[in-house]
């Protein structure tokens, strides 16, 4: 349902990205607003939590008949299947539920200076890459995200410790488009 | 082949000198010391399958370096340098001199009685150098280094405007020439008009038996000596009953302790020692000149190595000094540059990053860094310093509390009552450092970036540009939101060989995220020249 919204959002603005010359130190320009991520990320979130965690299930079960065959029902059993059963549950919760926390914690913008991505839960970064800094930027697509048309925005920039910066869960064309302005940004700045 | 008679370099093939195989084969054996020795240790006994092992792990490289011997041809052709190897998949690489950012040479004892030297190439990609050549002669290796920064002095003069009168001003008209394309900052290109080598600094053997003085190399080289002796076995040789009767019986308590402290100090004595000796040994003579912008080190008593810094690439400048060089006067300077790589032990990385000036005294830091960095000034009253929160001293203060408590409980398993006492005495030395550590930093937004101060005992004051900063972060962990505070980092491409990284904890959180809209918008603002 707010797919839509986000897409005329985008649409609106055609390209959140200031195109004027780049405005000096003095004057402060009101901040771009910030976007929030495609929400069928939550959906891709959440289907790829379940999966995960029916698998650990499958494997639980697995070793579970395994721990039968060997020693049969007993005090060790039942407590290893407590344990499996309480992890399970709680990561099937975590898995229905963390998406959307995730997603409600996920910010990003494009200005005339630089791209912005507020994220994290628990441990909160703000990270900015100016303008220029790119070094190539990817779009990335695993199984899930094509199937829901999203993607992810992977920016490389020449530093250490922070050289790779992603963005996952944009929109494909979003991510397409953020891609091309970065890349022609940093190509109509590179001198050698 | 003789090139005596050969004024051009350009399409001859020259090749690396027979020397070579005995270098390569030395540097494989350092890298390889363990299965040599383990190779020895078998063949010794008469175990062929050791032999055999060690073969298997050194033969193929030794034929490669024969074929590499025998194969490698370069030549400078056409503003590239070619370097060609190989028998049966023939290897061509080709770099062009403009891109070339270093050409640097070391030259051990043994390097010297046969005249050669060892020359490596970077280029700005990447951290390994683009050609290493192992070993050239050294009327070879001075045509290659003339032809190489001639070319660069032609190409650097070509692209610049000569005629224009802008070259009177330095870095602080930086901000006003971005934006334009091509446009290098007018200090850059003052430089390149000047191709005259100019002296900036030279270390006389006193200021290095300071620096000497006050590292803690000796340390380093004795724990050395205690892995050797490990390896060798010599503690298990030992005979301490042998030992223990060289001391005489009759000593009393008081002549105990008396000699406990001779030997401490005297061992003390033998650590600065250690530490002189290989500050003169490592950077006799040293000397820094400017060609244009290049940078040029050269340095050593056995082992000499040149090193070539080019001054656009420096990343990263930081000044550091511990205690007893403060007590001197003076501060050791480190630079990071791009493609500083990892690898620190090698001896022209090593010189031109981590010990970049290994020791200057403090009244003529400025004048130096101004060289560094044209326009650039170095002065603590000039940075205008922030500390960071004011409710950091409290918040660490707490932590060291905490410390203390595990501390106490811990002392506590071990024995009851007085092990307490390890927590009780240690809260105020551990509230002081800490207490300390948050008065000594704080860092500045200056002009041309940001400086960075910290440290109790060692302070480290660091400094990266604008146009060098590529992405920054404010990241904040439950923790620091319950304090209202955040962690401000700037990431470069610097490598990490002055071990200090910009990153400025418990700053107020509005400071932070006000700090990181103002360096973002000044990174944005300065656009790099070079890539």
């Amino acid at each position: 349902v707010n797919s839509h919204e986000i897409h005329n959002s985008y649409a609106e603005h055609s390209l959140p990205i200031g195109e004027s010359e780049l405005s000096d130190f003095s004057s402060t320009p009101a901040p771009l607003p910030l976007y929030e991520l495609d929400p069928r990320v939550i959906q891709v979130d959440v289907v790829g939590g379940v999966i995960f965690t029916a698998l650990l299930a499958v494997g639980a079960l697995v070793g579970l008949a395994i721990l039968w065959v060997a020693q049969g029902f007993g005090i060790i059993w039942y407590t290893v299947a407590g344990c499996a059963f309480i992890g399970l549950f709680g990561l099937s919760v975590l898995s229905l539920t963390w998406p959307r926390i995730e997603y409600k914690n996920y910010r990003w913008r494009l200005d005339d200076q630089s791209l912005e991505v507020h994220r994290g839960v628990w441990f909160k970064h703000r990270i900015s890459v100016p303008l220029g800094r790119v070094q190539h930027a990817d779009v990335a697509q695993g199984p899930l995200l094509r199937k829901f048309g999203l993607g992810t925005l992977v920016i490389n920039t020449a530093g250490t410790s922070n050289a790779q910066i992603e963005i996952s869960g944009l929109a494909h064309e979003v991510a397409i488009k953020l891609r091309d302005r970065l890349v022609q940004q940093t190509q109509s700045r590179v001198v050698t | 082949m003789n090139h005596s008679d050969v004024a051009e370099l350009e399409n001859i093939h020259l090749r690396l000198h027979w020397s070579s195989l005995v270098f390569d084969a030395i540097s494989q054996i350092r890298t390889l010391i363990l299965p040599v020795i383990l190779l020895l240790f078998g063949a010794a006994r008469g175990e062929n399958f050791w032999l055999i092992i060690g073969a298997a792990s050194v033969v193929p490289t030794m034929i490669y370096s024969v074929i590499r011997y025998i194969t490698l041809r370069f030549q400078i052709d056409n503003g590239q340098m070619i370097v060609k190897h190989g028998l049966i998949f023939r290897n061509v690489r080709s770099i062009p001199i403009t891109k070339i950012q270093n050409i640097d040479f070391v030259q051990n004892p043994l390097h010297r009685l046969l005249g050669v030297a060892e020359v490596r190439v970077e280029t700005a990609s990447g951290s390994e150098p683009e050609a290493t050549l192992r070993v050239l002669k050294l009327e070879q290796v001075e045509r290659l280094r003339a032809e190489i920064f001639e070319q660069r002095q032609i190409d650097s003069l070509e692209s610049h405007d000569i005629g224009a009168p802008s070259t009177t001003n330095s870095g602080s008209e930086f901000a006003s020439e971005v934006g334009t394309e091509g446009v290098v900052p007018s200090g850059f290109a003052l430089a390149n008009i000047q191709v005259q080598p100019i002296a900036i600094l030279q270390i006389p053997a006193s200021w290095l038996f300071y620096a000497g003085l006050a590292s803690n190399r000796g340390a380093l080289l004795i724990g050395v000596l205690f892995a050797f002796a490990f390896e060798a076995n010599i503690f298990k040789r030992l005979d301490f009953q042998k030992l223990r009767q060289l001391i005489p019986a009759n000593l009393g308590t008081a002549m105990m302790i008396v000699s406990a402290i001779a030997i401490f100090v005297a061992l003390m004595v033998l650590l600065r020692l250690l530490g002189i000796i290989w500050y003169q040994l490592r950077f006799h003579g040293y000397t820094l000149t400017r060609k244009g912008d290049d940078l040029r080190i050269s340095c050593g008593m056995f082992t000499k190595v040149q090193a070539t810094v080019p001054r656009q690439r420096i990343q990263f400048i930081s000044v550091q000094s511990n205690l007893i060089m403060r007590l001197l006067g003076f501060s050791a300077v480190r630079i990071e540059t791009a493609s500083s790589g990892k690898n620190l032990e090698d001896a022209t990385q090593s010189v031109s990053s981590r010990w970049f000036v290994p020791i200057v005294p403090n009244d003529r830091l400025a004048e130096l860094i101004g060289q560094i960095r044209p326009g650039l000034t170095w002065d603590d009253n000039a940075f205008q310093f922030q500390p960071i929160s004011s409710r950091a001293a409290k918040r660490i203060s707490r932590l060291a509390v905490l410390i203390a408590i595990i501390l106490c409980a811990a002392g506590l398993i071990y024995s009851r009552p007085w092990g307490a006492l390890v927590g009780v005495v240690a809260l105020p030395a551990f509230l002081w450092v800490f207490r300390k550590g948050v008065h000594c930093t704080k860092f500045a937004t200056t002009t041309d970036g940001v400086v960075f101060r910290s440290g109790v005992f060692t302070t480290k004051t660091s400094m990266t540009f604008f146009e060098k900063i590529q992405s920054l972060e404010v990241t904040q962990t439950p923790f620091d939101r319950r304090w209202g505070m955040a962690k401000l980092v700037l990431d470069t491409a610097a490598a990490g060989p002055a071990e200090h990284v910009i990153e400025i904890g418990m700053l107020d959180q509005s400071v932070a995220f006000e700090e990181h809209q103002t360096i973002k918008r000044l990174a944005a603002l300065h656009q790099p020249v070079f890539q």
